[in-house]
């Protein structure tokens, strides 16, 4: 099995494809014409300022707005605007920029939900194993999701959707309302290591910098469309990148660099 | 003091036929996001249904199971055909309000136009007396409390043991999410509209054993004391209905007990204000906001 792009910038066959996606809410356009590839074992990361269209990309590959034009392909099958259960059955999970937990559940409840496709005699197995990953989440088990803190809640999410080992994982801004240390922690032990296991990962970040260090390739989107793209770790080097992206939010990248050392 | 120990026995009938109805309304609206003010005709519906297996001799019991699976059916039928149409083409809440409260004044008239308006009663006896302490109750209003309390231990069991009733809570805390974990939410929103239709319905007829007579706005004219029971418990709340049942079905029966019979809608009217302008996500919202501050 080919996993993550080497350094020659040869890249996986796509689990995920998106071909010329075009989409929006009510019939107009926020994103034009996206082409975007995700192999297994790689983190793919989307930047772009805020109001680029990154989240609205996520609904439409998800099956929550109608895509306008293009396609979406998960290995050989087309899920164009497939419903969202039926791409969890696809192995698709996806962590919502917001509202990203059940918060009326409480937090074994939302691990349940999360292992909803999973046959009964494999839940206690598989929430043993995620609470292994995320060992702060065990004493809350009987906590209301709504009750936890900005961290808490985003291990949660992230716990929820590992429970169906998917294969295609899409996250949208996973380190939003993290501390800088809780950032580094949940990319680099959480998103690059499900990776690793084999996992194909569409990475939302505004904190382009942190993305950047664990992803294997990444895009950048401005306006609802793709600027450009290129292995993650050349990309910050780019002249072009620099010029369009780190020129547009110069202002929050030299504290970003800094407090990722 | 014998006035206030009977307020007591009817605030406890009053209570199970509300808990019943109310429960139903609040998963209706917690589950499927509609405000179905068509509910109380359905309930008359319901007990329509019942009355006519009862004529043809089916006992009370019975009939009011069929009842029951009447307004099932007619829940489901009534949100497939109307309310989702509504609501795909963009009706927003206020919207699909209007159409709910158009339909119970349809089925209403419909309901009007078939059986006249005179009032109808069941064939039933209402059995032995049973004496608790110093309450007497038939043998109908014993059946009457099992049955909420079995309906209450009932809505418990399946929202906090079973996967259904969890994938229930989970399309109504969050429909696209819950879709993104493979939680089939048309399959779920259906189910909701079954079971909340048979309490809907079991309420509708159980209601019209208790009172022995009805007619085609007994169900609608039921509503006011089961909208203020599900807004007490906060909208959308399964405990927050039972504890709303509670208090609207006692208070105002012993209220009514030390004033006049007929203040008993009003005091529930009363409260609903009350609850709106004080408490507008209910009685309960207190401790869950409490708890979200404290974590
Ligand atoms: N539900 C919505 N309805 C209409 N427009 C929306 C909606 N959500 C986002 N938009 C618009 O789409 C554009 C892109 O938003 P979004 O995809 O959230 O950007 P990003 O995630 O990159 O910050 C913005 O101009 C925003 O105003
Ligand atoms: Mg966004």
């Amino acid at each position: 099995m080919p996993t993550s792009s080497d350094k020659d910038g040869h890249r996986p066959a796509p689990q995920l494809l998106l071909r010329e996606l075009t989409a929006g809410y009510g019939g107009t356009p926020i994103i034009r014409d996206v082409s975007i590839a995700v192999g297994l074992g790689e983190v793919v990361a989307i930047v772009g300022p805020n109001g680029a269209g990154k989240s609205t990309l996520l609904k439409a590959i998800t099956g929550q707005i109608r895509s306008l034009r293009g396609s979406v392909r998960l290995a050989e099958a087309d899920v164009t605007n497939m419903r969202g259960d039926l791409l969890a059955r696809h192995g698709v999970g996806y962590v919502p920029q917001v509202r990203d937990v059940f918060d009326t559940l409480t937090v074994a409840e939302n691990l349940e939900m999360g292992a909803y496709l999973l046959a009964k005699s494999e839940l206690p197995e598989r929430i043993h194993e995620v609470l292994a990953i995320f060992p702060a989440l065990q004493k809350m088990r009987h906590r209301r999701a709504g009750t936890l803190s900005g961290g808490e809640h985003k291990m949660l999410a992230i716990g929820r959707v590992l429970m169906l080992r998917p294969t295609t994982l899409i996250l949208d801004e996973p380190t939003s309302n993290l501390s800088v240390s809780l950032s580094k922690t949940v990319l680099n032990d959480y998103v690059r290591r499900t990776a690793d296991a084999g996992t194909a990962i569409l990475l939302v970040e505004q904190k382009a910098v942190a993305a950047l260090e664990i992803s294997d390739w990444a895009y950048l989107m401005m306006g609802g469309a793709i600027r450009l793209d290129g292995p993650a770790g050349e990309l910050l080097d780019r002249p072009d990148f620099r010029q369009i992206f780190l020129g547009h939010v110069a202002k929050h990248i030299p504290s970003e660099t800094a407090g990722t050392g | 003091m014998s006035v206030l120990v009977a307020s007591i026995g009817f605030g406890l009938i009053s209570t199970s036929i509300l808990a019943i109805a109310a429960v139903g309304f609040t998963l209706q609206f917690g589950v499927t996001n509609v405000f179905n003010l068509a509910y109380g005709s359905v309930m008359t519906g319901a007990a329509y249904a019942a009355y006519v297996a009862n004529q043809f001799g089916v006992d009370i019991w019975v009939s009011m199971v069929l009842g029951g699976l009447f307004g099932a059916a007619l829940s489901l039928l009534i949100n497939r055909g109307l309310y989702t149409p509504f609501a795909r083409h963009g009706l927003g809440l206020a919207g699909i309000i209007q159409v709910t409260l158009a339909l119970g004044l349809i089925l209403e008239n419909g309901l009007q136009a078939i059986f006249g308006p005179s009032y109808h009663s069941y064939q039933m006896s209402q059995g032995p007396s049973f004496h608790f302490g110093s309450m007497v109750f038939t043998a109908v209003q014993v059946g009457i409390m099992g049955i909420a309390l079995a309906s209450m231990i009932g809505v418990h069991a399946l929202l906090a043991h079973t996967k259904l009733g969890k994938a229930m809570r989970a399309t109504a805390a969050d429909a696209p999410l819950a879709r993104s974990c493979g939680i089939r939410t048309e399959f779920v929103t259906d189910i909701a509209w079954l079971l909340s239709g048979l309490l809907c319905g079991i309420a509708g007829v159980i209601l019209v054993m208790d009172l022995q007579s009805f007619t085609s706005t007994t169900g609608s004219n039921f509503l006011v004391p089961v909208l203020a029971a599900a807004v007490l418990g906060g909208i959308g709340q399964p405990y927050g209905a039972m504890l709303g049942a509670l208090i609207i079905g006692m208070v105002s029966e012993v209220a009514a007990a030390v004033t006049l019979p007929q203040y008993k809608e009003v005091i529930a009217f009363v409260i609903l204000l009350v609850v709106l302008l004080f408490r507008p996500r209910g009685i309960l919202a207190e401790v869950a906001s409490l708890k979200e501050v404290v974590a």
